[in-house]
């Protein structure tokens, strides 16, 4: 008596079908046994199974029950076998028969027969669909990921007593409804406004212009003067998720196990804030089986790193090739996965360890010696990759007490959202027939065809190359910079004064 | 020269744990005989242990690792049952499966079963309980 059940593995965020074999025979002592390289977490299947099916009122068959996960070199980890395991128990014995078409069966199961939130069903829909799966079979309080993919018939499993009672006709499951993505995806919230944020005027615009582009900041400033505060007003200043981003976003959450049971879709711009006592693999990606590290959860959206200098300086040098290339490359002796990871880099810092060093009315403590080493942390070829380098300086006293006129002025994250949104559609009707979404993604070919310069901002540039020793990299990230705030200006072609404002963010003083 | 004292008391001992066990192996087979089940061999014994009684019944080749008690001061027979015993019992059934290949053609579906018996110190019988296929 053999069963066959398909179901599915994941290894980063690739997804291959793996066939559950069942044989039960009657022949020689009772045993259960999984083969085909299961982890520990597969191997407590065994008493999973064997418990939910008794509190099912099913007799566990007292038989040589052998269970071979095909196929057998590729090494399998998590707890969504249980549910395949099972069927294929159920059908040897005879108690249920499988679906005509070809079906799918993945998920975790409680003691008590009920189906528990598994990871990864995103992943898992989106395969089936491309596999020609008809059925896929998952636990209901994980369902919700998989209604976004139309073109399957999803169908959300509560217990094992429902899915019996399904496959012998009895009570059908009702099918998931298809959810289109731009029905779910909404607008971020932030903990600040950005009209709450008195002064600052310099680092606001940087904020625009790295939201509107995707390109990467710095802020400088002594402690107090609302570096940390400007981060966290981000969220509520960037564009939309489109549709295509969500799912790769998403993908990336549901398969780290991020998406909490219920849930669907990421529906904003990720914001990861990692503080900087958080591991080179938290941080990078790692482990065995290789894990998305931050840089990868804030793919398409932000990492905010404050405290920019106390990272370790391994970290730091390691941000290095994702911030140029956008994926991450995770090689270990157990196999090799390709994470995703463009996001928007904002770092924090103080000037020096004290933290007053170039403040007009406080004196800096720090010896040439310690201001020095602290600025080492930040490598040339790291900074390099930094656009928009500014300085947040200590806010006046009086600015804190605004009067009604300058309130007015303040502007407030809705109309600069609105702003930036603009932009990035301009960018996205750019961008349509390659795969880059952002103005910072563009490589050097795509900057020679999309960024046109004014005479007058040629001759700024060469000019700023030559007297600040520019580097060729830093040279083609000043254009990409240009383009955004020619862009939120709306103008076709890069001006004198677009180029300019890109030069002096550049610039650190 | 008479003999050390520890010695001849460990000797008594285990004569008596040998009549301890004989007389469980004696409730155990009545007990299976009245079930319905043939004793094949009882005290299949080889250097690395022995399997108290062997008995056939439908189609199943039975191994019974039988437990008697008495008195219930030093816990249930059940506990006496660990993971290595179990094993050993495996083992044993196992050679013995390699040795009997008629026999477990006619029988060929095998099981390991265990018959905890606790008796009351005036030989009254307290309980019996028979569990089926423990390895499962």
């Amino acid at each position: 008596m053999l069963a066959k059940v398909l179901s599915a593995t994941h290894l980063g965020l690739q997804t291959l079908p793996v066939e559950v074999e069942v044989n039960i025979s009657q022949k020689g002592f009772p045993g259960f046994t999984i083969i085909g390289l299961p982890s520990k977490s597969i191997e407590e299947a065994k008493e999973r199974a064997k418990t939910a099916l008794v509190n099912s009122g099913i007799d566990f068959p007292t038989a040589k029950i052998i269970v071979n996960l095909a196929p057998a070199d590729i090494p399998k980890e998590g707890s969504c076998y249980d549910l395949p395991i099972v069927v294929g128990i159920l059908s040897c014995l005879g108690l249920i028969t499988p679906p005509k078409e070809k079906s799918l069966f993945y998920g975790e199961l409680s003691l008590d027969g009920t189906l528990r939130h598994t990871k990864g069903i995103l992943l898992l829909a989106i395969a089936a669909k491309e596999m020609g799966i008809k059925n896929i079979f998952i636990p209901e309080p994980s369902a919700n990921e998989a209604s976004v993919i139309n073109g399957i018939n999803i169908f959300p499993v509560k217990s094992l007593k429902s899915l019996i009672s399904h496959l012998a006709n009895v009570e059908i499951i009702p099918k998931l409804n298809y959810q289109p993505i731009g029905n779910l995806l909404e607008l971020g919230q932030a903990d600040f406004d950005f009209s709450e944020i008195l002064g600052q005027e310099q680092a606001k615009r940087a904020l625009e212009i790295a939201a509107a582009g995707g390109h990467n900041v710095f802020l400088q400033g002594p402690p107090g003067s609302g570096k940390t505060m400007l981060a966290r007003a981000l969220p509520g200043i960037m564009p939309p998720l489109t549709e295509e981003e969500s799912l790769e976003v998403t993908k990336i959450y549901s398969v780290s196990g991020n998406i909490p049971a219920g849930g669907s879709i990421i529906k904003t711009r990720p914001f990861r804030s990692s503080h900087h006592t958080t591991s080179l693999v938290g941080i990078i990606g790692g482990g065995s089986p290789p894990h998305p590290g931050e840089i990868s959860l804030a793919h398409r959206g932000v990492l905010f790193l404050d405290e920019f200098p106390e990272f370790p300086r391994s970290i730091l040098e390691a941000l290095r090739q994702p911030l140029e290339d956008g994926v991450i490359a995770i090689s270990r002796a157990s196999g090799s996965v390709k994470f995703p990871a463009e996001f928007t880099l904002v770092a924090a810092a103080n000037p020096c360890p004290c933290g007053y060093l170039g403040d007009p009315k406080k004196e800096c403590r720090c010896t040439p010696r310690q201001i020095q080493n602290y600025q080492n942390k930040l490598s040339g070829p790291l900074m390099d990759r930094i656009d928009l380098q500014i300085t947040a300086p200590a806010v006046e006293i009086e600015k804190l007490f605004p009067n009604k006129k300058q309130k007015q002025n303040l502007e407030t994250s809705e109309s600069i959202r609105k702003r930036i949104t603009k932009a990035r559609k301009k960018q996205e009707v750019r961008f349509s027939k390659t795969n880059i979404h952002t103005n910072s993604g563009m490589k050097n070919k795509h900057v020679k065809e999309f960024c046109q310069l004014s005479p007058g901002a040629d001759a700024i540039l060469k000019k700023a190359a030559n007297i600040y020793n520019l580097s060729a990299r830093a040279y083609f990230r000043i254009i990409k910079l240009s383009r955004t705030i020619a862009d939120i200006g709306n103008k076709e072609r890069i001006g004198e004064e677009d180029i300019a404002e890109a030069i002096q963010y550049r610039l650190r003083s | 020269m008479p003999r050390p004292f520890n010695i001849v008391f460990a000797h008594k001992v285990k004569q008596q744990n040998y009549q301890t066990g004989q007389k469980g192996e004696q409730i155990a087979k009545q007990f299976l005989e009245k079930n319905g089940y043939e004793i094949q061999e009882q005290n299949f014994r080889t250097k690395s242990g022995e399997i108290d009684i062997i008995a056939t019944k439908d189609h199943e080749l039975v191994f019974v690792e039988v437990k008697l008690k008495i008195g219930n001061d030093f816990g249930s027979p059940e506990e006496m049952i660990n993971a290595h015993k179990i094993a050993q019992i495996q083992k044993m059934a196992e050679y013995y499966v390699s040795l009997n290949q008629r026999l477990c053609q006619k029988y060929y579906q095998f099981r390991i079963d265990a018959i905890c018996i606790l008796i009351g110190l005036n030989n009254e019988k307290m309980s019996l309980n028979h569990w089926r296929n423990i390895t499962g």
